[in-house]
């Protein structure tokens, strides 16, 4: 079965497919002129993606075959009277027959009939602290949801500049996660303000999960009641964005940046580091990557793996550039392609 | 009842299968406009707001005249135009 990954930019999507894994065939635009910030799965198989624009907000689209799209009329919005917006869909996880989508400003909402009709997930989108969340640079977006494939009732969700939050109750009850992170935007209290960027479980026990933070990188081993700092190896202030973990081998994929400050690799090298011990050490991994100076970043959605076996690793740049690995990172190879600024890399089918 | 021909940008046309022109009927500019969302119910959230306000950088163009909210009367032969505001660079 082909591998296909698809490709989120501000100006539409783009889907690279293959059968082995060494050539690739591109198609797109799609949703041309849209930003495209997010792909999934539904429950029943269609593709789903998240589109924004500046003028016209988001909306969720679905397809069969990622040929004929169909926007879902009947997707997330907050009530008339509650003041809030929808401005972007980051993200979809699925929890059995259900689907979550986290968008901005920040929220959870939740699908049982294969994307069709969405519903909001008031206990979180409510939540006591709701008042105070503020947006970091990138918006008050609920970017990530990790799910336990093992009891759906336990669901992780990371908001930036927010923190993490967990559920044991299917969502009903919401709790911080963020003991021992470095608070990124103070205010008068401390159990907010945790800028979280990306999170990525072991999915066989996601309470082993990994943090990349706007302060750097952090793991627990307890479902995120503790969080350490894991960034030995780490050039700069151990800032960036997303975090893939292959699951076959336990190896961790990141992209430092230089800080919060600059926002680019350091000395403009840009590399993937990786981590075989859970993240107690960290080493470049840029064999194939450009030689010369690369200014680009990584966005949190814009990097994914495959899952199967010779671990495939793929992500974009905010240059438009596409670096792919099918052997564990070891070495990385381009697509032939240059597209507009990317949000979103992602494994749809394998 | 009066029949309004309707225009909205091409970003928007490609989420109804292209149709970029098209004609309704409506008693009045808010009956115009709602009849729109009845056809094409992809185009409310791209339109209007969660509070039902024209969003900030779209335009609604009745015939010459730009309006922000859809309570006058239409005529048949009217037209309504959509834009893609410019505000912003």
């Amino acid at each position: 079965m082909a591998v296909v990954v698809g490709i989120g930019t501000v100006k539409g999507a783009w889907f690279a497919r293959s059968e082995d894994r060494r050539s690739w065939s591109i198609s797109g635009p799609h949703q041309r002129g849209w930003e495209v910030t997010a792909f999934g799965r539904s429950p029943g198989g269609d593709y789903l993606l998240g589109t924004g624009s500046t003028w016209y907000g988001a909306a969720i689209h679905r397809s069969p075959d990622l040929e004929e799209w169909e926007q879902v009329v009947a997707g997330p919005a907050y009530e008339a009277d509650g003041g809030r917006k929808l401005e972007r869909i980051w993200s979809f996880a699925t929890a059995g027959a259900r689907i979550f989508a986290g968008v901005a400003e920040a929220g959870l909402f939740w699908s049982d009939d294969d994307a069709a009709t969405w519903h909001p997930v008031d206990a979180l989108n409510d939540h006591a602290t709701r008042d105070r969340w503020q947006p970091g640079l990138g918006g008050l977006a609920l970017h990530r949801i990790v799910v336990d494939p093992n009891d759906p009732e336990r669901i992780w969700v990371a908001i930036s500049a927010v923190g993490v939050f967990a559920t044991a109750d299917g969502g009903n009850t919401w709790e911080l996660r963020n003991n021992g992170v470095e608070i990124a935007a103070p205010g008068d209290e401390d159990d907010i303000g945790y800028c979280v960027h990306c999170i990525v479980p072991d999915p066989a026990n996601p309470d082993r999960m990994w943090r990349q933070e706007h302060r750097g990188l952090f793991r627990t081993t307890n479902g995120g009641v503790d969080w350490e700092r894991i960034q030995e190896g780490i050039p700069g202030s151990g800032f960036g964005f997303p975090i893939v973990r292959d699951h076959h081998t336990g190896r961790l994929f990141v992209v430092p940046l230089e800080s919060d400050e600059y926002r680019t690799p350091v000395d403009g090298n840009l590399a993937v580091y990786v981590s075989d011990d859970d993240g107690d050490h960290w080493v470049a991994s840029a064999r194939g990557l450009p030689t010369e100076p690369a200014y680009v970043g990584v966005l949190r959605g814009a990097m994914d793996g495959d899952g199967l076996p010779a671990a495939g690793v793929y992500f974009g740049t905010t240059g438009g550039e596409v670096y792919w690995s099918t052997d564990r990172g070891e070495s990385w190879s381009r697509l032939p392609m240059t597209v507009p600024r990317i949000a979103a890399v992602k494994v749809l089918s394998t | 009842m009066a029949d309004v021909s309707v225009t909205i940008p091409t970003m928007l046309a490609a989420l109804v299968k292209g149709e970029r022109r098209f004609t309704v009927a409506g008693d009045d500019l808010g009956g115009v406009v709602d009849a729109v969302f009845t056809l094409h119910p992809e185009l409310r959230v791209h339109l209007l707001d969660e509070q039902g306000a024209v969003r900030p950088h779209v335009m609604f163009f009745h015939n010459d005249t730009a309006v922000r909210s859809f309570a006058g009367a239409v005529s048949e032969g009217d037209t309504l135009t959509v834009l893609q505001a410019v505000s912003g660079g």
